[in-house]
């Protein structure tokens, strides 16, 4: 009966997270198509052949990210017993314990990526700046985030 | 708490062997480098090279070894109190109802260690405000290299105090 049992995460977040750490090749691939085009008009094989590596490392290491980003979403806990409690990593491992009497507020959001696979992110925060960062919950849906939002303002309503 | 004492001859051992393994790997590398360019003159510079690399790995063994003897802490009744510091020395209380989070840590060679660190917050800000030692301020009170058994037990231990006091003030 755990929270993450309950109301689990969506398993597009895989594909989410994957895409969102390519967008940066992306923006570096389209800019050097563009800077070889204007110098060599592709007339030279050379570079297609380094166009071909290139493509290949990036796939190498879109395939690497995708099977890092199953085992991170494999190994994501949370949990609401005395504490909200939120286990995460795949190499390093990392948890957070936030009693509720600490939290100060409770909110939802999306970032772009998010909104074009429908997930949602739910954010805790207490009086300190690092608990930003490492308190949340991505990848819900709308369901499932609105239900562990409210969860979390009752148990938080009852910690007076 | 000599209930749960930090693994210091663990990280020690850890420390040694990874040094050893980057000093002769670098090592290596070099000689590589400077056999290919075949020039005498850069004998010296080769030496000097490695040279500098053991001297920087014996000075983070002798400097880890030393700050982690240095750490000890204990649970009173209302504060945890860490101490610590090798050349300058300092204590820090933390009011259990003053506590936001506790964290459960383990970086990638801690968990092959079966080692963890916990680390506990308070609303400060990680400014030099109150004229602390910047390197003391910016790491915020942490215990590291703890058993991972102890860790999860100090952990249980530190939420159920936290639990039991209540807030004032809001925070």
């Amino acid at each position: 009966m755990t929270l993450v049992n309950d109301y689990p995460l969506e398993t597009t977040k895989i594909l989410k997270k994957t895409i969102q750490s390519m967008s940066r090749f992306l923006m570096f691939f389209v800019f050097a198509i563009i800077f070889l085009y204007a110098e060599t008009g592709f007339f030279d094989s050379f570079v297609w052949i380094f166009i071909l590596y290139f493509v290949l490392i990036v796939l190498v290491y879109v395939l690497l990210k995708y099977i890092y980003e199953i085992y991170y979403f494999k190994n994501y806990y949370y949990d609401v017993a005395d504490n909200l409690v939120i286990k995460k990593g795949v190499f390093s491992r990392n948890e957070i314990n936030l009693p509720f009497s600490r939290l100060q507020d409770v909110y939802v959001d999306q970032d772009v990526l998010d909104r074009i696979f429908g997930l949602y992110d739910v954010h805790v925060s207490s009086a300190t700046t690092i608990s930003g960062n490492l308190s949340h919950i991505d990848g819900l849906n709308q369901k499932n985030a609105e239900a562990i939002k409210n969860l979390l303002l009752s148990k938080i309503k009852k910690e007076k | 708490m000599n209930s749960y004492p930090i693994q210091i001859a663990k990280r020690m051992k850890f420390q040694i062997i990874f040094s050893l393994f980057w000093v002769i790997l670098l090592s290596v590398v070099f000689y590589l480098i400077y056999t290919y360019f075949e020039e005498t003159n850069m004998d010296m510079l080769f030496l000097g090279i490695i040279g500098g690399v053991i001297v920087l790995f014996s000075w983070t063994i002798i400097y880890v070894w030393l700050s982690l003897k240095s750490i000890s802490f204990t649970l009173d009744n209302d504060n945890l109190v860490i101490r610590g510091g090798i050349i300058s020395r300092y204590e820090k209380n933390i009011p259990y109802s003053r506590v936001q989070h506790v964290i459960l840590y383990q970086g990638f060679w801690q968990r092959m260690l079966k080692i963890a660190s916990i680390s506990i917050d308070t609303a400060r800000e990680n400014s030099l405000g109150s004229g602390q030692d910047p390197k003391v301020a910016a790491i915020g009170p942490i215990i590291p290299d703890l058993d991972e058994n102890d860790a999860e037990n100090l952990k249980k231990y530190l939420l159920s105090i936290i639990n039991k006091q209540k807030n004032i003030a809001g925070v």
